[in-house]
């Protein structure tokens, strides 16, 4: 009993230890972005504007976009700003009138089809999916061309990716080529190819490293990062075109918008981008220094298959559907 | 809800799945809760402990180590074989991980009963002339109904909430289950998906429903075996020349279920100087940077055997009082109890997670307290389930006793229930304590500032962590 008395104690000491310091303004950053990367921005934005106090909440896309959902359902959204990939989200919270409609200084040079017309969001880096092999597993000279070229029976047992029913930047290329070659790409790729779509990014270079699936469909930040530590994993810029993904940021429609507008700005400033580049992610203003090992932005956007308006408009009315005849093509 | 057919056949491959895996364990729980309390199997204690260790696996981590081991392409069991003879990707792979770390809570139910367990009832079967083999299945095994059905309903719902292992082995294995649908549901980020989830979850709350009134059921027709005052130790079965034979299989099942999925992890990730312990989004450099350059870490573990901690705790007090007033008392409405708690745990952590950040958004979200309420929640179960078997094999007389030698209610619970309560409660602490350690599911949804955990530390190291979630 005595150790449930001191633990209780204990425990109210470090509540009231955490809810004391209540002097600086509390800003709420919902996001996707890796541990390391808040570790980098946060002392930074905490220097630029010392009368806040940062507050992160880090998980997946889909995790972020739950726990606002549930906050919305509750009744109020606790975050200021959304920074995490799942575009389709963003256009959905900007139909319920959640988010607040503002053009960051310094936005103006990202290309359109990555913001939205109104200014709800706009995408402050760019991931992007590529094919990603093992050079101990597959040679320099047979490695992979296309993502098309992954349904031939050469590739059968060999390839895996990420889920569209799980991971955001997977169901953004499925859907990307799914427009380009039908479901029936699905299809051979799962009954011909025995293809594994499981999971998030991580999984597929676990399955790329263990040899388990030596090629996959993966974004090429998570194979830059291991550029030191794992040079047999090499990345290939598909010839049908990488899929750019949008990593958006977003105002929560709240009573501190002219405060989060700032915050927004910082984001697109030299700090701000700097750390997306750090982060293996191309920068949404492409004049500032791309990531480390990476190709070129342009060489990417040359053959990048393009976003605009009808694609987001289909994706968006037909997310459901595609899941679930994605779901029966797996299982 | 049932007009989906792949929610049909989630449904009827969670049924199918969770039952083999419930009836797998309780197949291999039984035998060697038996063989570690009634024999004279030697170097017990050890076992006892090396027999449990598979629970301190996070699932996810044992699902990656019999994927690395068993995958038709590159897995090491079947490249030594030279062909694929073994694909973890399937049905019985499923239930196997499963299995291999959830006959932990058919064996811990068992062994503390069978403890406790009044021996002479067995030892007046066997001086009566009935073989070891008539005695265990006559005498023990229905003697012991109780825990086993405890220990089968916890590793069957843990099975139907469980994630992790489904979505790793499963997907490839084209096993679709209710969690997957219902993950999908929810990664959609609509109200609507988060309500089609909250639906589907809803099923599997009706699963805990039906498993603990089939319980009741089957507790009322028969009595357990009750702890009287004569308790004695029980009279050992020899083994004799099954010794030698008994210490291969279970070493071999040992060796199965822990052994060889966590060398397989190793291997991969010493003998490629980039294994699996970079299968993730991070550099091992990265990685260092997280742990060494913030303090997040010290705070992390803190964070983590403290909440740990305090919910093993709070759950194990609350179910010696909860588990009095079901099995000792005649209040009302008693039976509840055991149903109630037996919800949360059914349900995958995010659901529950999801729950809550809508009911306590406005006053509790990101405190400590949000995040201990979960746990107790969902873990209360393991707690009470545990007690309640520890209470039933009390026989009131014992208290009776005392009351009659004029002990007043407090001193007879605390000299009498107690005492004879301990293993039971430490066994549900345990059972309790050691999941929430690495806990990330609900973790992640629920964490505020400065609450980080081991979970949500090593998120970056992994995509799904939950152990009955």
């Amino acid at each position: 009993m005595r150790i449930r008395k001191v633990l209780f104690l204990s425990l109210v000491a470090l509540l009231t230890a955490c809810t004391s310091k209540k002097d600086k303004q509390e800003v709420w950053i919902y996001t996707s972005l890796y541990k390391d990367t808040i570790a980098d921005i946060q002392p930074k934005l905490e220097k630029q504007f010392p009368d806040f106090k940062f507050n992160f909440f880090q998980a997946g896309s889909e995790e972020v976009a739950a726990k606002v959902t549930a906050e919305n359902i509750a009744g109020k959204i606790k975050a200021d700003l959304l920074i995490s990939s799942d575009r389709f989200w963003y256009e959905d919270m900007a139909r319920q009138n959640k988010l607040h409609n503002y053009k960051p200084i310094g936005s103006e040079s990202v290309d359109e089809f990555y913001k939205h017309k109104d200014g709800f969001y706009t995408t402050v880096s760019y991931p992007v999916m590529v094919i990603a092999y093992n050079k101990d597993a597959v040679a320099e000279k047979d490695k992979p061309k296309s993502f098309k070229e992954l349904s031939e029976p050469k590739w059968k047992s060999k390839v895996s990716s990420g889920s569209p029913l799980s991971s955001g930047t997977a169901f953004t290329t499925m859907a990307f080529l799914k427009r380009s070659y039908g479901i029936e790409f699905f299809k051979n790729l799962r009954t011909k190819n025995d293809f594994i779509a499981e999971g998030g990014n991580s999984g597929v270079i676990r399955r790329l490293q263990s040899k388990e699936r030596p090629v996959g469909i993966v974004l090429l930040e998570n194979v830059l990062r291991l550029t030191e530590s794992d040079p047999r994993i090499q990345y290939i810029i598909p010839e049908d075109g990488a899929v750019i993904q949008s990593n958006v940021l977003a105002l929560v429609k709240n009573e501190n918008s002219e405060r989060n507008q700032k915050i927004a700005d910082w984001f697109f400033a030299q700090e701000g981008q700097t750390a997306m580049s750090k982060s293996f992610m191309y920068p949404a203003v492409t004049t500032f220094e791309k990531p480390k090992g990476a190709p070129d932005f342009s060489e990417i956007k040359k053959s990048a298959k393009l976003w605009d308006h009808d694609f987001i408009e289909n994706t968006l009315k037909n997310r459901e559907s595609f899941k679930e005849e994605f779901t029966k093509i797996m299982f | 809800m049932f007009e989906n057919t792949s929610t049909l056949i989630a449904l009827k491959n969670t049924l199918t799945v969770s039952t083999t895996v419930a009836m797998l364990s309780t197949l291999l729980a039984v035998p060697l809760a038996w063989l570690l309390t009634r024999t004279d199997f030697s170097k017990k204690e050890v076992w006892r402990s090396r027999l449990c260790l598979p629970y301190m696996i996070p699932s996810y981590i044992s699902a990656i180590g019999w994927i690395l081991l068993a995958n038709p392409q590159s897995g090491f069991l079947n490249k030594i074989a030279g062909h694929a003879w073994i694909n973890i990707y399937s049905f019985w792979g499923l239930v196997w991980v499963e299995v291999s770390f959830l006959f932990t809570f058919v064996l811990l139910t068992c062994l503390t009963s069978l403890e406790k367990m009044d021996p002479t009832f067995e030892e007046a079967a066997r001086v009566s002339g009935a073989s070891p083999r008539k005695v265990f299945f006559s005498i023990t095994i229905p003697l012991l109904k109780n825990s086993i059905f405890s220990g089968f309903i916890l590793s069957f719902l843990a099975t139907a909430a469980s994630f992790g292992v489904p979505a790793l082995i499963g997907n490839p294995g084209r096993v679709l289950v209710l969690t997957t649908q219902i993950y999908t549901y929810q990664k959609m980020g609509t109200q609507n998906g988060i309500y089609l989830a909250l639906q589907l979850s809803s099923l599997l709350a009706s699963f805990a429903i039906l498993l603990t009134f089939a319980s009741f059921y089957l507790n009322k027709k028969t009595a357990s075996a009750e702890l009287t005052g004569k308790s004695q130790k029980p009279s050992l079965i020899e083994l004799g020349k099954f010794q030698i034979l008994a210490k291969v299989l279970v070493s071999f099942f040992w060796f199965l279920v822990f052994i060889l999925p966590l060398t397989a992890i190793g291997i991969s990730a010493f003998s490629e100087v980039q294994g699996i312990i970079s299968f993730n989004n991070l550099s091992l450099n990265n990685f260092y940077r997280v742990f060494f350059e913030t303090n997040e870490t010290a705070r992390s573990v803190y964070n983590s055997f403290l909440t740990a901690a305090v919910t093993a705790t709070i759950c194990a007090l609350l179910a010696i009082i909860l588990a009095f007033i079901q099995v000792k008392t005649k209040i009302k409405g008693r039976g509840l109890i055991e149903i109630i708690s037996s919800i949360p745990y059914a349900l995958p952590g995010t659901s529950l997670a999801i729950v809550l950040l809508i009911l306590f958004n406005q006053s509790l979200a990101g405190t400590i307290f949000l995040i201990l309420l979960a746990y107790t929640l969902k873990y209360f179960s393991l707690s009470l389930k545990t007690s309640l078997d520890g209470f039933r094999q009390v026989d009131s007389t014992l208290v009776e006793a005392a009351r009659m030698s004029g002990a007043n209610f407090l001193k007879s619970f605390k000299d009498i229930y107690l005492p004879l309560l301990i293993p039971s409660i430490i066994a549900g602490w345990f059972l309790t304590f050691t999941p929430l350690i690495s806990e990330l599911t609900m973790t992640q949804l629920l964490t505020g500032p400065g609450l980080e955990t081991i979970g949500t530390l090593i998120f970056q190291l992994q995509e799904y962590s939950d152990i009955t979630s």
